[in-house]
């Protein structure tokens, strides 16, 4: 089979797939917590529940909200069309991994001006706090892209991970695994994860991303909801192709083992979350400066090795 | 080509004096004034298009001549590349400023303002045509001088002629350093032309250059803002109409940037430039596009942001230069090439979406009478096209993805990426680039944060304060310019490839100016593609695959929507049921946070009083926001050169006898040097 079919295979997995990723976490945490749990495919009994509701709109909302949707599944579509690991991207060019953040800033922007376009004051303290986030965490990304960059010489995700092969995995080892680290602590912040944000609590307050979609109904909370499933499968994809590098030759094991990546990505947020309370808010900030040390001090790793 | 341009500039000034002589009828001097800038506007874009697009190089023989200047004009890719925002985008804000409805928002004295305005283009088509030092100096004069006097013709409230005076005395530090260089360059030479102060600097020494260059980072810099400069244009932007807002940063600012790739031109050609020229541009670029998005984020009047916006995307600029010398210096053509292309790229993109983010935030402001964005709220409702032109604006100057200002900055971006992954490991260089990344990176997030403020606070959820309702329902047909301003801004990114091939030449011309591309590569575009230079065409698959993807999940939206009821009904507010638009976060509060976490650039002063006792009477809080680099930067500067210029006033004494004994004293010291 040719390349391109077999990433083909791949974009319609991760479209499938992406909702089980939740179920994972949700499922890993209820075990750490002695309960039994929501199904593992309770993200997809949620989805099509929301598909068959109605929708409300505030009477203060604007072309904007209707729009958030689109933007945030756009957002990450776009970003899931130049997918990594040993796959192979569908679409794959000079400095797509640009195009990846850009695409997931859109998505964001307009989740956080549809937040302000509801115009209450819950949502416009989620916004205010994801903005907040989105600023400390987009070096921590850009410098793991960068070690990842310097790595395999090259300036597209494709070439990132193909560059991979086990002598410069060999070689580059401690950077990797210090780049995917913080590639992690970023998508526990970008996917509002514990310790960051905490999706579960039932107080606005309290929360980031669930505060910014409170007023989102129907068909648009779904697509929002998928939309926010499939951007963390993408960040936990590019950590996780960071991290195991796997080339055994088969294009079948290595998704397969790529995929047993992206499940143990799962099974590790449910842990985090099991054992770590929400931070205080202005420690947050520091949790992500944090990761970009980590991705410097991959940086500097590489520096040193090469 | 030339003879187009020098009719444009006649037709500039000549409609300025007109609109100074129907200086009883303000209507006839408005129709005038803007028709100069749309007729002077149509000339020059048709030459200087002309010129880009045939590549062709053009120099005139002089018509006058005088001791040291010629007029001596010529046009070439660069100039023709800085003249396109001076006609369209001049047009189009003279257009905007001119299709006001009685009582929307007049101009004080429009034939003053229509002299000033159009003298002010014609200043900077002159001086991007100049190529002569004096003549350069002349028009450079003149624009700073206009603008000047454009920004203080127009004062609402007393508080406000601080800023146009801190714009005139920092343009006027500016242009000494540009005397001091032009001279330097030139040596004792006769005709200061600018063929002469190339062949100068080929053979004056290392050290003159570098001291050249310093007084052309201070004069051109300065006028774009690169930090330590960063204070000194701002304050000028908030009291001037937004139109005049709209003129400053998206023309006259651009001269900035013109004139240090003009120096670079003249000067920098000679041998490969020293590497500390590349640094200083990179950091200083770096640290005023850092401080210009934190302060635009913190800013709480419209106007302030979006000139604060400004410094940072001319930093971002700066640090294009930076990064295309730095590549210049170590003979890394795809650094050089991406910086380069970057910046000139980004000049266009700015000058377009900062124009059109101005000129609706005039419309804003004709509509609300407030500048404050905490008492805003709810606009689009009401203003709605005046919504999106102003989300594209911001789409555009924040550098999201689909839109013009994003291809800008993912070349200078991917410049940086270039040089970490080329440059010895563990060098300073590489360094250098790791830092940009960083830096450019938090400059994205903070951007897009300062408008997404800008945007959502004007324009989303309720009204917040009782001054900004909406007077009057907004008239499409004045909204044309700006209108025109998005569309291009559009254009501009979607056609990105073709720009790209356009800004090339120029790109190429300053990549060669070093010659470091190997022999036998004369195709510069080949031999960057096999270096790993990502040609113009990937950020443009990137933006339309985005487009794509968003058009399949609109459908997919319109399909899962198909059997859904709307109805509306109120925000969820926790249950509260008498929700207030006072309510909402503000501005301030939802920038609050960011701020804290750089409170290294602005302070946060707060004044409060707590309820006291069981039963509380009263209780207040009010905070703001000084910025730290005026507090102790320039004022002192600035006050010295006050203190001086009073001083120099004994020597105007106004007895025309003096001043025939300056003219013979002169005389008679001049005569016995040189006898």
């Amino acid at each position: 089979m040719s390349q391109t079919i077999l990433s083909i295979v791949m974009f319609i997995l991760t479209l499938a797939l992406c909702p089980l990723l939740p179920g994972i976490v949700n499922r890993v945490k209820a075990r750490c917590a002695g309960r039994t749990g929501q199904p593992l495919l309770q993200k997809y009994y949620d989805l099509g529940k929301l598909v068959r509701k109605d929708v409300v709109y505030s009477t203060t909302a604007t072309w904007i909200f209707r729009a958030c949707p689109v933007a945030v599944l756009g957002g990450a579509l776009a970003a899931a069309l130049t997918p990594f690991g040993r796959g192979g991207a569908l679409v794959s060019f000079q400095g797509d991994f640009l195009i990846w953040a850009g695409a997931l800033t859109l998505a964001r922007l307009f989740m956080i001006l549809a937040a302000l376009d509801a115009g209450s004051a819950f949502t416009g303290m989620g916004a205010s706090r994801e903005a907040w986030f989105a600023v400390l965490a987009e070096p921590a990304i850009f410098l793991a892209m960068a070690a990842l960059a310097v790595i395999s010489h090259q300036f597209s995700m494709t070439g990132f991970f193909l560059a991979l092969t086990p002598e410069t995995t060999s070689r580059h080892f401690m950077a990797l695994l210090f780049a995917a680290l913080a590639l992690f602590v970023v998508s526990l912040a970008e996917n509002a994860r514990i310790p960051v944000d905490d999706p579960t609590t039932h107080l606005e307050l309290t929360m980031i991303h669930e505060a910014m979609i409170l007023d989102h109904s129907g068909p648009d909370l779904a697509i929002i909801e998928y939309g926010a499933a499939l951007k963390l499968w993408v960040m936990a994809s590019l950590a996780v192709g960071a991290a195991v590098p796997v080339d055994i030759g088969s294009w079948w094991l290595d998704a397969g083992c790529f995929l047993v990546g992206l499940f143990v990505f799962a099974v590790l947020l449910g842990i985090v979350e099991s054992v770590m309370a929400r931070l205080k808010l202005n420690r947050v900030p520091q949790f992500l400066v944090g990761a970009a040390v980590l991705a410097a001090i991959s940086v500097i790793l590489v520096a040193r090795s090469a | 080509m030339l003879y187009w341009i020098s009719v444009a500039i006649v037709v500039y000034a000549a409609s300025g004096v007109a609109a100074w002589i129907f200086r009883h009828r303000p209507g006839a001097a408005g129709v005038l004034g803007a028709l100069g800038c749309v007729v002077a506007g149509g000339f020059g874009l048709y030459a200087s298009a002309l010129t880009l697009l045939t590549r062709s190089i053009e120099n005139s023989r002089s018509l006058l001549n005088a001791p040291h200047a010629r007029l001596a004009l010529g046009i070439d890719s660069l100039s023709a590349l800085f003249l396109l925002p001076i006609f369209f985008v001049g047009a189009l804000i003279a257009l905007a400023a001119l299709r006001r409805r009685p009582g929307d928002y007049a101009l004080n004295r429009p034939h003053e303002h229509w002299l000033f305005f159009n003298c002010t283009l014609a200043g900077a088509a002159l001086a991007v045509v100049s190529r002569n030092a004096i003549l350069f100096l002349f028009a450079w004069e003149v624009m700073t001088v206009a603008s000047f006097l454009l920004i203080e013709n127009d004062q609402r409230e007393p508080g406000d002629h601080g800023g146009g005076w801190v714009y005139l005395t920092a343009g006027h530090i500016g242009a000494a350093a540009l005397f001091a260089m032009f001279a330097l360059l030139g040596g004792d030479g006769g005709v200061l032309d600018f063929s002469v102060l190339q062949s100068g600097a080929r053979t004056a020494g290392p050290g003159i250059i570098s001291v050249a260059f310093v007084l052309a980072f201070t004069g051109f810099g300065g006028k774009v803002g690169l930090a330590p400069f960063q204070t000194w244009y701002p304050e000028g932007y908030p009291p001037a109409p937004a139109h005049v807002g709209a003129l400053l940063s998206g023309v006259v600012g651009n001269m900035g940037i013109y004139g240090l790739l003009r120096f670079l031109m003249l000067a920098g050609g000679v041998r490969t430039p020293p590497v500390w020229w590349g640094y200083l541009l990179l950091f200083a670029g770096l640290a005023s596009a850092l401080i210009g998005a934190v302060r635009a984020m913190a800013a709480r009047d419209l106007t302030r942001l979006l000139a604060w916006s400004s410094v940072e995307n001319y930093g971002l600029m700066g640090a294009g230069i930076g990064l295309g010398l730095l590549g210049a210096a170590s003979g890394n053509g795809v650094v050089s090439y991406l910086g380069f292309a970057g910046v000139i790229f980004h000049m266009l993109n700015h000058s377009v979406s900062k124009s059109l983010l101005f000129l609706s935030a005039g419309a804003v402001y004709s509509r609300t009478g407030t500048r404050r964005l905490d008492t805003m709220g709810g606009l689009s409702k009401r203003l709605p096209l005046t919504g999106l032109l102003f989300l594209v604006g911001s789409l555009g100057a924040a550098s999201v993805l689909p839109l013009n200002g994003f291809v800008s900055e993912f070349l200078i971006l991917m410049a940086a990426f270039n040089g970490a992954t080329m440059y010895e490991p563990a060098s300073v260089a590489a360094a250098s680039m790791f830092v940009a990344v960083i830096v450019m990176a938090l400059v994205g997030g903070l951007a897009v944060a300062a408008y997404v403020k800008a945007f959502g606070f004007v324009f989303l959820g309720n009204l917040r304060g009782p001054g900004a309702a909406s007077r009057a329902k907004e008239q499409p047909g004045q909204l044309l310019p700006h209108a025109h301003l998005a569309v291009t801004a559009v254009v501009l990114a979607v056609t990105s490839p073709d720009v790209l091939d356009v800004v090339g030449v120029t790109t190429r011309q300053l990549v060669r100016l070093w010659r470091f591309v190997p022999e036998g590569a004369d195709d510069l575009d080949a031999w960057l593609a096999s270096r790993g230079a990502p040609a113009g065409d990937s950020v443009f698959l990137g933006a339309w695959l985005l487009i794509a993807c968003l058009a399949f999940a609109y459908i997919l939206r319109a399909v899962l929507m198909r059997r859904a009821a709307r109805e509306s009904g109120p925000t969820w507010d926790c249950g509260y049921i008498a929700p207030d638009g006072r309510m909402q976060y503000t501005a301030t509060s939802f920038t609050r946070p960011i701020v804290e976490d750089f409170d290294a650039f602005v302070k946060i002063e707060d004044r409060r009083s707590d309820p006291q006792g069981l039963f509380p009477t009263g209780a207040s809080f009010s905070s703001w926001r000084p910025g730290i680099a005026r507090a102790f930067g320039f004022s002192h500067l600035f006050r010295l050169v006050g203190y001086l210029a009073a001083r120099l006033r004994i020597l105007q004494e106004g007895r025309v006898q003096l001043y025939l004994l300056y003219m013979a004293a002169v005389l008679v010291i001049l005569l016995m040097w040189k006898l």
